[in-house]
């Protein structure tokens, strides 16, 4: 799954992991990993994703909350989960003071990436038959006559 | 204001010592607050299990319009070591209520 990650989705969460002291960041959707940047072992970083969807699951039993933001803090680091709609997104760092600001700037991409995320998951089927269905362009520049459309054609002649 | 509405919870501190909760907030307070504080310390300790990083000095929940935390003092991180926790009915920064919950240890 990670080899086929879109470039921009990774470069995105590359450039949020410069902001502040972060040390770390894992982008999941549902108990997936999409993008794994922690400093640690991959099956670290499943079982981490496991145990923050069990807390949520564990305070939402109820059925009347909806836990979004877990924050803790260990010896020399801190772990911020936020939630939002299917996605995860965990960020370690280690300034205590940086917490507010990383919540908005990690729920700010979590926004901004939706679609990317999305596209991800679920590649447009349109894009395998523009591909089959695009005309080449080397016919048109070895003489080659534009196909007719049905209208009129704007042709906007270029002068010397 | 409608006699409906449900006003926010106020903030409301609790401090730990010996394994036990107290507040000046009431008995009902106190019990909601140790639920969750248990629930929060437990799945803190899993996720310090998880990454190596032992036991939660702090810990935080945040709802749309609620926010919980706790805190031990200085470096004690078991569950009988003192320490304070503070909840409040909306969307505190929690950095803030982190320094909130700090400052009951003076």
């Amino acid at each position: 799954m990670a080899a086929s990650i879109t470039p921009s989705l990774r470069s995105a969460l590359e450039r949020l992991k410069h902001a502040g002291s972060i040390n770390g960041m894992l982008l999941c959707w549902r108990r997936q990993i999409l993008i794994n940047l922690l400093p640690f072992e991959e099956f670290r970083a499943e079982r981490l994703l496991q145990v923050l969807h069990d807390a949520r699951a564990h305070f939402g039993s109820g059925g009347d909350r909806d836990v979004g933001t877990f924050w803790f803090g260990y010896e020399g680091v801190f772990v911020l989960a936020l939630f939002h709609g299917e996605c995860l997104l965990v960020t370690l760092h280690t300034h205590a003071a940086e917490v507010d600001f990383l919540r908005r700037a990690g729920l700010t991409f979590l926004d901004d990436t939706q679609l990317l995320v999305q596209a991800l998951l679920e590649p447009a089927p349109d894009d395998e038959i523009s591909r089959v269905e695009t005309q080449p362009l080397g016919d048109l520049e070895s003489g080659g006559h534009p196909p007719q459309a049905s209208g009129p054609t704007k042709v906007i002649p270029r002068h010397a | 204001m409608s006699a409906t509405e449900v006003l926010p919870l106020p903030l409301q501190l609790f401090t730990l010592k010996d394994g036990l909760v107290a507040s000046d907030s009431g008995q009902e307070a106190v019990n909601n607050y140790a639920a969750d504080f248990q629930g929060l310390r437990h799945f803190g300790l899993k996720v310090g299990e998880c990454l190596e990083l032992g036991a939660p000095w702090t810990g935080t929940l945040q709802e749309e319009d609620f926010t919980l935390n706790f805190a031990y003092f200085d470096a004690g991180t078991d569950a009988k070591d003192p320490g304070a926790g503070a909840l409040i009915g909306e969307r505190m920064p929690m950095f803030e209520l982190l320094t909130h919950a700090n400052s009951t240890e003076e």
